[in-house]
């Protein structure tokens, strides 16, 4: 039955995270959004294999627009068969061939990473390069 | 593609198909990819950033809503374009994946297009929210760094008025043929009351006719402006609620075949509860990436003085965009809608749509009940409550 929590985000939740010096918290966190770029290294485009459908653990069609409501569509959950299997060929086909862009903590995207903020100071790290 | 790390795997934007998927580990491996510390880390997860925010460039607008949510005024506050600009540095820098333009009336800014590929430039799939009042087609060039361009359309003249105080829906559908027009991607924000939602079949067969590709049906929420004891007179009454997943269906199955296509709003999620099927399909919808209350989640807020709210409806928290990366796990009062979300009460602790739903509407229960609890319009929050109440003591 319901628990109030996705499973999407399993794992995701640190409970106890609010409980720590706001410090210990923020150095743990520059720490996990650091240590990632030593093992995420997306350029040159890593070798894909293909992406079971079943990985695709779920799907959102469409761009939303709304600048009020966060929007999911429906059309999907009436009309499963022959749209839903459409989307979700073109969503696999396309994860087999589109560029990878990383975002977000730890990422190495095209866009520059985050800038680390400095622990101790509590202020942004300049790159000087 | 922009693919972002999760203890689960990862979210994914893909460039050519217009759509946002969570991919779990595997399927991340797939792809030659690997979550490293995140996923070798048998500590749980911090939160993750937000994926979708909304972030208000202006509160001035002259059409004067009865019932807008933003209180937005001619003389209303409008950040400078370089304050704008930082705003959408910090959101690039924690990993949103689209930013939802609106205000005020986001198009009274001359620098809304320039706006639209800063964003762009950033990584952030831009997408506005727009009365369309005053839209011209000079303005509409402007707008073509925007994924996609909804027009407020709550339905034919006397539809837009009982939601909005005076008629202009014929500018709204000026507004739609003239994006459609021009090539740029447009959907209707319908906004569902009492009284419209029996013309609502009506409202969305007009827009797909003038060139609309999607509808946005959203709840009326007490917020701003529409937070007066007139909401109770103009939300869905509950058996308008009870029904709306039958009514959802009827109208998906006569625009899918043409390629338009029905979204609703996050808070509409609990009406799902009193439609029998929807309510045995949480698994359908979860795989279907519905969202339901996400505030604190996957959405955010940043209002027009830069500080973080869990969604528009409701008040900013003391999170200033600019610390969005750092502090959107650990912010105290974006806690308290996540800690909700995981020890919800009775009657949403039992329910089989919970992990989708997540309690519903905060906007709703906090004006309706005065606390951050279950979502009072809930046909089964009405159905526990009524149950409640005749219960013997």
């Amino acid at each position: 039955m319901g628990s109030g929590f996705n499973p999407l985000y399993d794992g995701d939740t640190r409970p106890d995270d609010l409980a720590r010096p706001r410090r210990q918290r923020l150095r743990r966190r520059v720490i996990l959004s650091a240590r990632p770029i030593q093992c995420r290294l997306p350029m040159p485009e890593p070798a894909r294999s293909p992406v079971d459908p079943r990985s695709v653990r779920a799907l959102r069609p469409g761009h939303g627009a709304n600048c009020s409501s966060i929007g999911s569509v429906v059309d999907t959950l009436f009309v499963t068969a022959l749209l839903g299997g459409a989307i979700f060929a073109a969503v696999v086909a396309a994860l087999g061939h589109e560029r990878i862009e990383v975002v977000g903590p730890g990422g190495t995207g095209e866009n520059k990473a985050p800038p680390e903020r400095d622990v101790e100071s509590d202020a942004p790290k300049v790159d000087s390069t | 593609m922009k693919l972002r790390y999760e203890a689960f795997g990862a979210w994914v934007k893909l460039d050519t198909v217009p759509a946002v998927l969570a991919l779990d580990r595997e399927g991340v491996r797939a792809l030659g990819l690997d979550g490293g510390d995140l996923w070798s880390d048998t500590r749980p997860a911090a939160p993750s950033a937000p994926l979708e925010v909304h972030l208000a460039v202006t509160q001035r607008c002259a059409a004067g809503c009865e019932g807008c949510y933003l209180d937005a005024r001619p003389d209303g506050l409008e950040p400078p374009r370089a304050v704008l600009l930082e705003r959408l540095d910090a959101l690039r820098d924690a990993g949103v994946m689209t930013v939802a333009f609106g205000g005020g009336e986001p198009t009274t800014r001359d620098d809304l297009g320039l706006l639209a590929d800063e964003a762009r430039k950033r990584g952030l799939t831009p997408v506005l929210t727009t009365s369309g009042l005053g839209l011209s087609a000079a303005k509409v060039e402007r707008l073509r760094g925007f994924a996609q361009v909804n027009v407020s359309y709550d339905g034919g003249a006397e539809a837009y008025a009982e939601v909005r105080g005076f008629d202009g829906a014929r500018a709204a559908e000026a507004a739609i043929q003239l994006l459609a027009a021009s090539g740029i991607r447009v959907g209707v924000n319908v906004v569902l009351t009492r009284t419209t939602l029996d013309s609502l079949p009506e409202t969305l067969r007009r827009a797909c006719s003038l060139g609309a590709s999607e509808a946005q049906l959203l709840r009326y929420k007490p917020a701003g402006r529409a937070a007066t004891l007139d909401y109770l007179a103009r939300r869905l009454s509950p058996e308008q609620a009870a029904a709306l997943g039958g009514t959802l269906r009827a109208l998906t199955l006569e625009h899918a075949p043409a390629g338009f296509s029905i979204r609703v709003d996050c808070s509409m999620i609990p009406y799902f509860a009193g439609d029998p099927v929807l309510y045995a399909s949480a698994d359908a919808l979860m795989r279907a990436g519905v969202f339901g209350c996400e505030g604190g989640q996957a959405l955010a807020a940043v209002k027009v003085d830069g500080k973080v709210a869990p969604c528009s409806f409701v008040a900013s928290t003391g999170l200033d965009a600019s610390d969005l990366l750092l502090d959107h796990g650990s912010d105290p009062d974006l806690g308290r809608w996540r800690s909700f979300v995981r020890s919800a009460p009775e009657p949403c602790a039992s329910c089989a749509l919970a992990s989708v739903c997540k309690g519903g509407c905060k906007a709703v229960s906090l004006f309706v009940d005065g606390v951050h609890g279950p979502d009072p319009e809930c046909p089964r929050v009405r159905a526990y409550r009524a149950t409640a109440q005749t219960a013997p003591s």
